[in-house]
């Protein structure tokens, strides 16, 4: 029986030692909210621009008639690159991207053959070309 | 002494646990508190955060994150414990001695665990903890402001298990003697199905856990946009696929071990397996919507709640034996805890989903009715009918008898009579949806897209008549055919389309398309499962063909174009039970060709002789499967007494199992994705998205 407790004890303390550590620790680390609200908008481009590339398949397939898709293309177009810009201005290098000179167009270009070389090379050769890229 | 620290370290695990869960609620709190202020600061232009308090919440969610681990070591020594039991005949222990015996086989031992209610307790408690690990280390890095709140629902969680454990289904009990065997192994449960089944739903429904916990997480932290919903769905889709492997297991044991000629009786354990199925099937199609518009955020959050609640509720039937079925061999007075917990989960999350209503406004509005979201709308709504109707038929004998005092019983003709017609507009959706684009599809789109599946459907129609005059099993199939030919379009089209603007050979073309669109095509393979299991299902339902009779050796018996002959029955001693065997021969009527051997089995435990167990003999083939049951024999088996089936279309049911899982695994691999813009992949800041964006 005593066993069973020295046993136990043995286990509960280097339970409870693992368990409360963190707390004696003194970390500077801390959530940073900007560090959030970037993923989030990061995520969110990332939905625009992938329901770009499905509509782009949905036309190509004849799911989407061709004033539907200039539409649509055009919704998803303008809202993905606010949300360029938006990360741009807030979270870039400082340099900024001005969208009357058409920067804002190139740099969803951009990321658009960026998703097309990928799917490029999808068909042959995996997930090589994304490595090389 | 082992055993008395197995339970100790169970004890230890619960404390570790309600810490580890205070600490994360807390941690989750300070953070979301202090994100909210430096926001605030931020805006008027003072400096940021709280230094302290962000500290002092970064300590306390690293110490949820070691509490998880904790638990799940400690746990994880109790189950080898028990294991080691098991495995060493430690009839000492109540539970063991209820669950095993000497003569049972190593394999029937090591799966015993979870054949009683205290050890799959302790099982499920394993897997939850194991679960909860992964997420942890996944999400550790990626999720930070969900993460304290992920790790305090979780451990509350395997907090309410532990409590059961510790308190109500030890499974360390001793008796205090030590009995000189076991009682034995419930003779149902020794199959090869039943060692394998148990572990698909458990890993099913422990796994939906996590996809409850993060969204617990989100309206806790506020955080409710897209992010949430793509970390979720291949976490969702995962325990799907186990859970959908577990139904078809539970099945096909049911098809091999029960002997009544079919596979699904709507037993209430059965529903209870299903129920969440059918809620986590209708979160992962609308999950897809509030990730493409942004819209049923309430309704998504609710589905998994949902999902979450009637897993717990199924565990609650199972093993409270409220609800009597052929599963409820294990009663106890666990009901009490399960449903205390079940009102805390459910007032807590309505409260708390009733705060957030604000953060959870739609973003769009359908555009058109004829779109994929408006197709995925309908199919919500049908899910959740059927939910509601599984859930009302299981429930309402408990209702009837609490209300009148007299048990109504509701049987598989009702369940079928209702729920049929809604399986059959879901499988008209099934079709419909993938033929359509998001947003919009207009008329001549519609014309182009329904032509060739409509035209196949209705060309089917008149060689469907041919083997039935009953409209039924007709609209049945035309509908099967209609969503296959969907499906092979589809596949075709997309192929031929790369095929163009590629230049590529079909075969490369295919490879290409289901690569790159792993998510709708692994999701296109999982429909085609279904139908087959729709088809399996309208064969048995609708084709059925039966007779019961005794016959002399070498006598024989005609059914639906098989003669079987009665040759004489065999027995043979077996570890912990004798095999009796009755052998006939299966030909074709018509040619008077052999076609094989049969031989349906009793198998007569030696510690319950009073209940013999069936095995069916089976001749399996893509038509048809002959069944055979044998019920009982006179003298030496002079004579025997059968009942034979010939049940059409069955073997489609475990293909289109099969699919499905083969589906999952393709929707869940891991695709190509395009590398991040220079800037983005050199910041520290997009971790978040990378990881939110790989868990999708």
């Amino acid at each position: 029986m005593w066993i069973t407790f020295i046993l136990t004890g043995l286990v509960g303390v280097a339970a409870v030692g693992y368990v409360v550590w963190p707390l004696f620790r003194r970390t500077p680390f801390a959530v940073s909210h900007e560090r959030e609200d970037l993923a989030d908008l990061l995520t969110r481009k990332e939905v625009a621009l992938e329901a770009i590339r499905e509509l782009e398949f949905d036309h190509r397939v004849g799911k989407i008639e061709d004033g539907d898709f200039e539409r649509f293309n055009g919704i998803l177009r303008s809202r993905a690159m606010r949300l360029i810009e938006h990360i741009e201005a807030y979270y870039g290098s400082g340099e900024g991207i001005n969208i009357a000179t058409g920067q804002l167009d190139e740099a969803l270009e951009v990321e658009i053959s960026g998703r097309r070389r990928v799917e490029e090379a999808g068909a042959d050769e995996g997930g090589i070309g994304l490595r090389a890229e | 002494m082992i055993f008395d620290f197995g339970y100790l370290t169970l004890v230890l695990a619960l404390a570790v646990c309600a810490f580890g869960m205070a600490a994360g609620y807390w941690g989750g709190m300070l953070e979301t508190r202090g994100t909210a202020t430096a926001a605030t600061v931020s805006r008027k232009g003072g400096p940021s955060g709280g230094p302290l308090t962000a500290s002092l919440s970064h300590r306390l969610t690293e110490s949820s994150f070691h509490s998880i681990y904790a638990v799940s070591v400690l746990v994880g020594i109790a189950a080898v414990i028990l294991w080691y039991g098991l495995l060493t005949d430690q009839f000492q222990i109540s539970y063991i001695w209820n669950s095993s015996e000497r003569s049972l086989p190593a394999f029937y031992k090591f799966a015993a665990i979870w054949g009683g209610q205290a050890g799959s307790l302790l099982f499920w408690t394993l897997l939850l903890g194991l679960f909860s690990t992964a997420a942890a280390l996944t999400f550790r890095d990626s999720q930070r402001t969900l993460m304290p709140y992920v790790n305090g629902t979780l451990l509350a969680t395997l907090l309410f298990f532990l409590v059961l454990l510790v308190f109500s289904a030890n499974p360390f009990e001793q008796i205090g003697v030590v009995p000189s065997d076991g009682r034995g192994l419930n003779p149902l449960l020794q199959n090869y199905w039943m060692v394998i089944h148990p572990v698909m739903l458990y890993l099913g429904w422990v796994g939906l856990s996590v996809p409850f916990a993060f969204a617990v997480a989100a309206l806790m932290s506020k955080r409710l946009d897209r992010r949430w919903v793509r970390t979720v769905r291949r976490w969702t889709l995962i325990p799907w696929m186990f859970l959908s492997a577990g139904i078809i297991m539970g099945s096909q044991w049911a098809y091999m071990e029960l002997g009544w000629g079919g596979y699904w009786a709507w037993d209430p354990v059965e529903n209870a397996s299903f129920l969440p199925w059918l809620t986590a099937t209708a979160f992962l199609h609308s999950v897809i919507i509030q990730e493409q518009r942004g819209i049923l955020k309430v309704w998504n959050v609710t589905l998994i709640w949902l999902t979450f609640t009637l897993v717990i509720l199924g565990t609650f039937t199972t093993r409270s034996g409220i609800l009597s079925s052929v599963h409820s061999f294990a009663q106890s007075p666990v009901g009490p805890y399960f449903l205390v917990f079940l009102a805390v989960t459910t007032i807590g999350f309505l409260l708390l989903l009733y705060q957030r209503m604000p953060y959870l406004q739609g973003e769009n509005e359908i555009d058109s009715i004829s779109s994929r979201e408006g197709a995925f709308l309908a199919n919500n709504w049908l899910f959740a009918g059927i939910a509601f109707v599984v859930l009302w038929g299981t429930f309402y004998p408990m209702f009837s008898e609490i209300l009148t005092g007299e048990r109504i019983s509701v049987a598989a003709p009702w369940f079928n009579r209702v729920a049929g017609p809604l399986f059959l507009l879901l499988f008209v959706l099934m079709g419909v949806g993938p033929l359509l684009g998001w947003r919009r599809t207009g008329a001549k789109a519609l014309r182009r897209q329904f032509t060739w599946p409509v035209a196949v459907a209705l060309a089917s129609v008149p060689f469907l008549l041919i083997t039935s005059r009953n409209v039924f099993p007709v609209v049945g199939f035309s509908v099967c055919i209609f969503v296959a030919a969907t499906i092979v379009q589809e596949f075709a089209r997309g192929t031929i389309a790369r095929m163009r603007s590629r230049g590529e050979t079909a075969a490369a073309a295919l490879w290409g398309v289901m690569r790159r669109n792993g998510r709708r095509y692994g999701g296109y393979v999982i429909h085609f499962g279904i139908v087959l299991i729709g088809v399996a299902i309208i064969g048995n339902e609708f084709y059925q063909s039966t007779t019961h009779v005794t016959l002399s050796a070498g006598q024989s018996v005609e059914l639906s174009g098989y003669t079987l002959t009665y040759t004489g029955l065999g027995s043979e001693q077996r570890s912990n039970h004798t095999e009796v065997r009755a052998n006939l021969s299966v030909s074709d009527t018509a040619s008077g060709r052999f076609l094989g051997q049969i031989a349906p089995r009793r198998n007569i435990y030696d510690k319950t002789p009073d209940q013999p167990t069936s095995e069916v003999g089976l001749r399996m083939t893509p038509a048809e499967d002959v069944y055979v049951i044998l019920n009982g024999w006179e003298g030496d088996g002079r004579s025997a007494t059968f009942t034979v089936y010939v049940n059409p279309l069955t073997m489609w049911m475990w293909v289109g199992g099969l699919l499905v899982v083969l589906g999952t695994v393709v929707s869940v691999w891991p695709h190509p994705r395009p590398a991040r813009a220079g800037r983005e992949a050199a910041s520290a800041f997009p971790e978040g998205a990378r990881a939110g964006q790989a868990a999708a």
